[in-house]
């Protein structure tokens, strides 16, 4: 070996330490459960602009939930009825109407959900993003 | 004829013929110790560290949740932006950390509404337990379109299948 040939190595344990306290740091103060938000309006005496768009009023009942599509030229304003069976909603069924009336009519965007004293939160919400996942985005929501 | 091939490889390592010189000028072949190769350990931990640092600059929002509230999960959701913050606990209600009862809650949410920017009316973000019915939800509703507020956010956690 000659003279000129040097070889030198870098102290790494350093630099590994520091980041295994940086991922330990990291780990322990990251958050892993992401809060998201549904935006809703208040349906009922807010400020409308007289265009008549097609919606669907969906109410919510004791026995289950009525849906009803109004102002569309394509669908009929037939009442539909969802009945819970042992106090649980068939969301597959309600999903699977709701892609079938905006299949029908594209123009479909809004959604007026009046629920009932004792509607739970979780299934106003599962109902809201069942309606948001086939695109009706602008919900409202009646009060009592 | 496979045998002595790795026996060769063996004989004709790296390692094996690494040694010391002593002061004598024999090599010998005891005392050789591998140095393990960390730059690939560093190179894994600092992407790590970018990912989680990353993750964490991501999440940031106003919301704490504590075990009080289980917040219903939804997938088609969007980020929570500022806004007055509404808690609803135990039929009770609870605006920016302040507890207040049904009949209270116009006139605090106006109080709130009328230190806002008037061009730029803030959300009313609603954070309720997943088991509450909408009888403690429709008060806040009531109080936040009198007192002006114009869109609602219900908060909830991101997920896939419920």
């Amino acid at each position: 070996m000659s003279e000129n040939q040097q070889s030198f190595e870098l102290n790494l344990m350093p630099v590994i330490s520091l980041l295994a306290v940086c991922i330990s740091f990291l780990l322990i103060t990251s958050v892993w459960i992401h809060i998201g938000s549904l935006d809703v309006s208040q349906a009922v005496g807010t400020e409308s602009n007289n265009k008549v768009q097609a919606n669907i009023n969906v109410t919510f009942e004791n026995e289950g939930m009525l849906f009803q599509v109004k102002d569309s030229s394509l669908i009929s304003s037939k009442i539909f009825k969802i009945k819970t069976q042992n106090d649980s909603i068939d969301w597959n069924k309600i999903n699977s109407y709701t892609q079938k009336i905006v299949g029908k009519d594209s123009s479909l965007k809004m959604a007026l959900i009046m629920p009932a004293t004792n509607s739970k939160y979780q299934d106003i919400v599962k109902l809201i993003d069942t309606l948001k996942s086939n695109g009706i985005n602008d919900v409202g929501i009646a009060p009592l | 004829m496979e045998n002595e091939l790795s026996k060769n490889k063996i004989l004709t390592s790296e390692l094996k013929k690494c040694g010391v010189l002593n002061a004598e000028g024999k090599v010998t072949g005891t005392g050789i110790t591998p140095s393990l190769v960390l730059t690939p350990l560093v190179d894994a931990f600092a992407i790590l560290v970018i990912y989680l640092l990353v993750n964490t600059s991501a999440a940031q929002h106003q919301i704490l949740i504590d075990g009080t509230i289980n917040l219903p999960i939804a997938s088609k959701t969007q980020s929570i932006d500022e806004g007055i913050l509404v808690k609803v606990e135990k039929d009770e209600y609870i605006v920016e950390n302040k507890k207040v009862s049904s009949s209270q809650l116009v006139y605090e949410l106006r109080k709130l509404m009328a230190k806002q920017n008037p061009d730029k009316i803030p959300f009313l973000i609603v954070e309720a337990d997943k088991s509450s019915s909408f009888e403690s939800l429709s008060p806040i509703m009531v109080a936040g379109s009198s007192a002006g507020f114009e869109k609602f956010k219900f908060a909830v956690i991101q997920g896939g299948v419920q």
